[in-house]
Formats: structure tokens, sequence, C-alpha cells
């Protein structure tokens, strides 16, 4: 996904949820739900048929206030210290995304290695202009069912 | 152990994947923190198994990490004379908080082993092992606030 119009529409979204707190999609909570607990539609979805990826990155975009928490990777990853959610953390990364050499969303998606009926989704926010290198993201699964992201299962990914 | 010049001499011109086990070495990706853990053996916080589900002993990837694992930082310009070799960071110093030792996890920041006036990092855009010198390094980034910061190896 380099440049262009898909990019600047994903940007527009997350940016738009980038403010803090982030509001809760209005769903009904299930029973023994948490504040942090991503809410994505209730749609049903083909279990062989990987997502595509508009698909992850709505499941992403549901997951913007996933604490920090969530896994050791993620500690101190955001780019101003006090980031505290996912959703905080991405759009740190989007917003250093400039004019000057490429800037895409690296989004690939995985079975699972066990067999289990879920996909393992990478999104990773890219830039390279020179020595000026980077990609950070978020690994995760999702329900191959209901392309719900899965608790726990949040992996920030990235060196440098 | 710290690296010697002639450990360090050997990785010269090499790429990333030469140098790491786990076979990552993805071009797009910021490998300064990888070659620098490599090459001094630090494994501690999120490292290149993790990133890349790999097998072999992990090295630490990420520039911040390795910063606040430093017994002690500080301004280049204010590098104790003893201090003979250690880690380098460039980044602009509004994202380094000396008191703390704590540095954000900005995208421009950048890390490499120093012994004497030498330095030796991972030039990403070049994709191999190099040398510079401080005056030289601290231009790795443009900017009026992008400055140099000493590490003392973590150990």
């Amino acid at each position: 996904m380099r440049k262009g119009r898909t990019l600047a529409t994903v940007l527009s979204l997350v940016l738009a949820s980038c403010a803090s707190p982030p509001p809760i999609p209005a769903a009904a909570p299930q029973e023994g739900s948490s504040a942090s607990s991503p809410v994505v539609s209730a749609k049903t979805y083909e279990e062989k048929v990987p997502p595509t990826k508009k698909q992850v990155v709505e499941a992403l975009l549901a997951s913007r206030s996933v604490p920090l928490s969530v896994d050791p990777s993620c500690s101190g990853v955001g780019v101003d210290p006090s980031d505290s959610t996912i959703g905080e953390y991405l759009c740190g990364f989007l917003a250093e995304q400039t004019p000057d050499g490429e800037n895409w969303l690296d989004i690939s998606v995985e079975p699972s290695q066990d067999g289990a009926a879920v996909w393992k989704c990478n999104v990773v926010v890219r830039h390279v202009n020179g020595d000026d290198r980077w990609g950070w993201g978020v690994s995760f699964l999702i329900g191959a069912k209901d392309h719900a992201p899965i608790e726990g299962s949040y992996r920030c990914t990235g060196g440098g | 152990m710290p690296p010697t010049t002639a450990v360090l001499n050997g990785f010269l011109g090499q790429n990333i994947k030469a140098i790491c086990g786990n076979h990552y070495a993805a071009p797009n990706d910021n490998h300064c923190a990888h070659f620098v853990s490599h090459a001094a053996g630090y494994g501690f916080g999120y490292t290149c198994k993790a990133q890349s589900n790999g097998r072999a002993p992990g090295a630490s990837i990420r520039v911040h990490e390795l910063f606040s694992h430093c017994p002690s930082v500080g301004n280049w310009s204010n590098k104790p004379g003893i201090l003979l070799s250690g880690l380098v960071f460039v980044t602009a110093k509004e994202h380094v908080n000396l008191t703390k030792k704590e540095m954000s996890n900005v995208p421009k920041k950048h890390v490499g082993i120093f012994i004497g006036g030498t330095i030796w990092h991972y030039s990403n855009a070049r994709h191999k092992v190099v040398t510079e010198v401080p005056a030289t390094f601290v231009h790795h980034y443009p900017g009026p606030t992008i400055e140099l910061f000493y590490g003392e190896f973590p150990r």
C-alpha cells in the first residue's frame, strides 16, 4: 500500500481517533469485556479465506484502545513517553511520515501455526528516506470467522 | 566484554544478513541497534529473535532500550576523559532525558560504538557497517537540535 489515496484515507481515519481518551464504538459491551476490549462489527466471514488488507486495518483501528501494557514488546514504544494505547502508538508514527522519501503500510496475513481458526495479522507503518528508515507496527490475531481481535495476542514490532 | 577495534573492524562492509543468526535482515528496517547488540552481545528487551520468530540467541534491536541500559549517559561534549569506548547516540536533544536516562522512541535516532575517535555503526542507507568520526556522525540527521550522546557500555 504505497503512498497515494489509500494511505491518506487510513491516515485520516486513524488520526481522527488519536485524541485521548479515544471513544469506544457504540456497541453493546458483552458481559465480562473490559473497557479496552476491541469492538468490531458483528459480521461473519468464510474461515478459510484470509482477511483483506482493508479488513486487517479495520481490526487494527478497532484495537486503538488496547493498552500498551498488553505485552512487554509494547513497553515504551510510543513516540511520546506518555502514549498508553495501541492507537496513540500508531498515531505517533503515522504522524512522522513526511513527503520526503516513501511512506506505506506493510500489511500481511499468516495462517495460524497450530491450526487454530485464527489469522495472524501484521501491520507496519513504514518510512524510508536514506538513513531515515523505520518500520513500527503491531501483530495480532483475529478470529477467522468474526475477524474480532483476540485479547492478549498483540505484539508491538519494530526496531531502530 | 566490550568489543575491540579488531572485532569491530571484522564487521566493516558487512550486511546485517551476514551478522544475524536469526536471519532478520529486512532492508527497509533500521538495524543500527541490531548491529551494535550483535557486536557487543546485548540480548535484553525486544530482540531480533522476537521480531523474526528466530531460533538463535536474540540481540536487542531498539535504540531507546540500549540507552536506558547504559550505566551512565550524557552529552557527548561532557564525555568523561576516562571513557575511551562506549555507545554513541545521535538524536534531537528534546527527545532525551539524561536525568531519567530515557530516550523517546522517535524515528530519528541512531546508535553506534565508539573507540577513541572512531565510530562503527550500521548505515541503513548503504546496508553495511561503516566507520565515521563524531564530527560526521552528528550530521546523520539534519536539524538544529540534533546532538550526540555517550553511553557507558551496558553490562
